[in-house]
């Protein structure tokens, strides 16, 4: 008897431990994308590091100073805030297109951007000035700034068949009224901008062309200036390559 | 305040004014007349040696009245090339030859440039140095190796469709760049022709969101040193353009009073924002615009109390997620006047092409699901996409609309529009997951612009239960107990023969 009892205790161990002994006490956790072969947590402190890169955990302080570039002026840091932040992008020189037909005359235009970037409370001011008078000028002749007829541009760019001229149109959401316009005819108006209208002369007087009121860090605003050249057919221009050496200013308010 | 404290505040306001005033000067050109003026003649061309096949020049930038376009490269008296940039690397040469070179310089109404000072140089000779340890040779010419070749400033500057590979190398090298999703690089390759030691990469065509395996292999002149890194790279996620699915569920019950009342079932997508339900009398909606909008917002049921729009009601259920990406839709007819005899339009089968229940394609979790003996067999609970091949269907088509019946409750009849995909390859409809295990009867019918049925395809799909792996573990309990009864004869078994060899 005492053998029955050890045989069936004998047969129902090695089943039990059979049936019992299961992949699962040999991990935590399975799916068919994954497996966890130990559910412990460990926490600490340290670098943490892979192939690509290296984390050093640190709580401290971020660069300050002053970082100077050929375009912007910049103050960084808790107390230097305090100062005024203003920037202004770079401009690169312009070459109008097409050539100017020097029999017939014609027409000639291009674009400028400037971006100003300021943290003054009361904004910015943009202004553009030449350096010569008239703008632009060849070493043998030159070409007349453009006059608007009244006190304000005008709002198409006039030119006659005599005329040799070389104007501006400033374009952005900062512009003066001076170069806003009502859509229509009439510049001067603070209704819309619209594109490639209100004419201006350049002058070495410096014009204000644009004013933001507040703070636009750290988008900035952008301001499109457009120049143009219109030569009338009766006019004996000297042929050569003419330059208006053109200064763009941007002051905190 | 007094007039001293007024002039000091003035003053301090005009400060900042006068401190932080920022100016930019520029140029404004225009040329009146042919432009004859040619730009000035390149200077300071200097002729390099960098291998026994490779001689590099460089020269200080020329100038131009209007616009530089770029210069020409001479060598030997022939023009070899044309770059926009002050420096050219000629490669391709015969070993310890002698050649010449000069540049000129072009602008844009192609006045050229003076020739500029014509230099001359050798490409190194091929010397062969022998190693007395390991009897090797190599062709080292006149070039001493400086050491392993070794990469700094490497960054991969990735987007969502390109990367750009920079990198600084220590000695001039030439380099193989390959890239792939798997390690074996099957996308494409780069090579450089010429020896550099300053490198920019750019690789397009790459998808959104994706992790590619990169290999940059760089040979040292002569093939002394061979430099091999080995990285990936994920690129930015695109924005998310995938559709979420369709209600499922969808029905509409006429109401005593004239109304209809539709209920649904949202998904169950985590980016799942809301639904529009939109109404038509003249046919299913094809889009969230197209008909009175009568819901709009996150519940499953709606009342429609409109009752003089005509026997025919058709409604359209879409679903948007938080991008505001728009479902194909769900749709239901209704007939407000069921004992009738039906006015819908007639059929008006098209013979000029075939369509088979097996052109549609079915997708479930990113993968193919390939029809088996005819039948598709989808898992219960997961989403799926249904999709006809773009080109399968003529393009002058109204509505596709797939329809399934519940394999059970055969008057629940769910329907969906199938809508051109984001990439305009197939028409497509996702639908969450089906619940009830079963063989669904599935129809497909092409409408044309009058409403009419041009084309029907019919077959069947087919929901089968996924296995879960856990189910081994019950599987060795079942195997227990049907062994047990056979453990226990065998006890039996040997306790009787034990006892008749006593007795």
């Amino acid at each position: 008897m005492k053998a029955v009892v050890l045989s069936v205790l004998f047969w129902t161990t090695l089943s039990l431990l059979w049936c019992y002994s299961p992949d699962a006490l040999a991990q935590v956790m399975q799916s068919n994308n994954f497996q966890i072969q130990s559910d412990s947590v460990n926490v600490g402190g340290g670098n943490a590091t892979s192939s690509n890169y290296r984390l050093e955990s640190t709580v401290g302080e971020v660069a300050t100073g002053d970082s100077d570039s050929s375009s912007f002026s910049l103050r960084a840091g808790y107390q230097q805030m305090q100062e005024v932040y203003l920037s202004l992008s770079n401009v690169g020189d312009l070459t109008l297109t097409p050539t100017i037909p020097g029999v017939t005359g014609g027409s000639a235009s291009g674009t400028v951007s400037v971006v100003v970037t300021t943290d003054s409370l009361a904004g910015y001011q943009l202004s553009i000035a030449a350096d010569n008078d008239p703008a632009m000028q060849s070493d043998l002749d030159s070409i007349a700034d453009y006059v608007p007829i009244g006190a304000v541009p005008d709002f198409t760019f006039n030119y006659a068949a005599s005329d040799a001229l070389f104007g501006y149109s400033p374009e952005g959401g900062d512009i003066t009224v001076r170069y806003r316009d009502n859509g229509a005819d009439t510049c001067g108006i603070d209704t819309t901008d619209t594109s490639s209208r209100c004419w201006d002369g350049l002058s070495t007087t410096s014009a204000t062309i644009a004013r933001g009121a507040g703070s636009n860090h750290p988008d900035g605003a952008t301001t499109t200036v457009r120049f143009q050249v219109s030569i009338g057919g009766a006019v004996a221009q000297t042929v050569g390559t003419y330059v208006a050496t053109t200064t763009i200013t941007a002051l905190p308010l | 305040m007094t007039l001293v404290t007024r002039l000091l505040t003035a003053l301090l306001l005009l400060c900042p004014a006068m401190t932080f005033a920022v100016s930019g000067d520029f140029n404004i050109r225009v040329q009146v007349g042919d432009d004859t003026e040619a730009p000035t003649t390149p200077a300071n061309v200097t002729a390099t040696p960098i291998s026994t096949d490779q001689i590099d020049l460089d020269w200080d930038d020329s100038t131009d009245n209007l616009v530089l376009s770029g210069y020409q490269v001479f060598r030997d008296g022939l023009q070899i090339a044309t770059t926009t940039v002050s420096s050219y690397a000629d490669s391709g040469l015969t070993a310890d030859t002698l050649y010449s070179y000069y540049v000129t310089a072009f602008d844009n109404s192609y006045n050229v440039s003076s020739s500029s000072v014509t230099v001359a140089t050798s490409t190194l000779p091929v010397v062969v140095a022998t190693s007395t340890a390991t009897s090797s040779s190599h062709n080292y010419g006149s070039y001493i190796p400086r050491g392993p070749v070794e990469v700094e400033n490497f960054q991969i500057s990735s987007s969502e469709t390109t990367a750009v590979i920079t990198f600084d190398t220590n000695v001039y090298t030439k380099l193989l760049l390959r890239w792939g999703r798997t390690p074996s690089y099957e996308l494409g390759y780069i090579g450089s022709d010429a020896y550099k030691t300053s490198y920019r990469t750019l690789i397009t065509d790459l998808e959104p969101g994706t992790t590619y395996e990169l290999e940059l292999r760089l040979t040292e002149r002569f093939g002394v040193e061979e430099y091999v890194k080995r990285v990936s790279f994920t690129t930015d996620n695109g924005p998310d353009t995938v559709p979420p699915a369709n209600v499922w569920g969808l029905t509409a019950s006429l109401q005593n009073d004239g109304s209809i009342t539709l209920n649904w079932q949202n998904p169950h997508e985590p980016d799942f924002s809301h639904v529009r339900v939109v109404g038509s009398n003249l046919f299913y909606p094809a889009g969230p615009y197209d008909g009175w909008i009568v819901y709009e917002g996150e519940g499953t049921s709606v009342r429609d109390p409109r009752t003089d729009l005509g026997r025919y009601r058709y409604y359209s259920v879409f679903s948007y997620d938080t991008s505001g990406n728009i479902s194909s839709g769900a749709v239901v007819m209704v007939d407000t006047d069921p004992t009738a005899p039906p006015e819908l339009p007639s059929e008006s089968l098209d013979t000029s092409f075939d369509l088979f229940m097996s052109d549609l394609q079915f997708w479930q979790s990113g993968s193919y699901v390939s029809p088996d003996a005819e039948t598709i067999a989808l898992k219960r609970g997961v989403p799926f996409t249904v999709s006809l091949p773009y080109g399968v269907v003529p393009e002058h088509l109204k509505t596709i609309v797939v329809t399934f019946h519940h394999p059970v409750n055969t008057n629940q009849i769910f329907s969906f529009i199938l809508r051109i995909n984001h990439d305009k390859t197939a028409y497509e409809a996702t639908i969450g997951g089906l619940e009830t295990l079963g063989y669904y009867p599935s129809t497909l019918e092409l409408y044309d612009y009058e409403t009419r049925t041009i084309k029907r395809a019919e077959g069947q799909i087919n929901v089968i239960s996924e296995i879960i792996p856990q189910i081994k573990h019950e599987n060795k309990f079942l195997v227990w107990w049907f062994l047990w009864p056979v453990i226990l004869l065998v006890l039996l078994l040997l306790i009787l023969l034990r006892s008749r060899s006593r007795g």
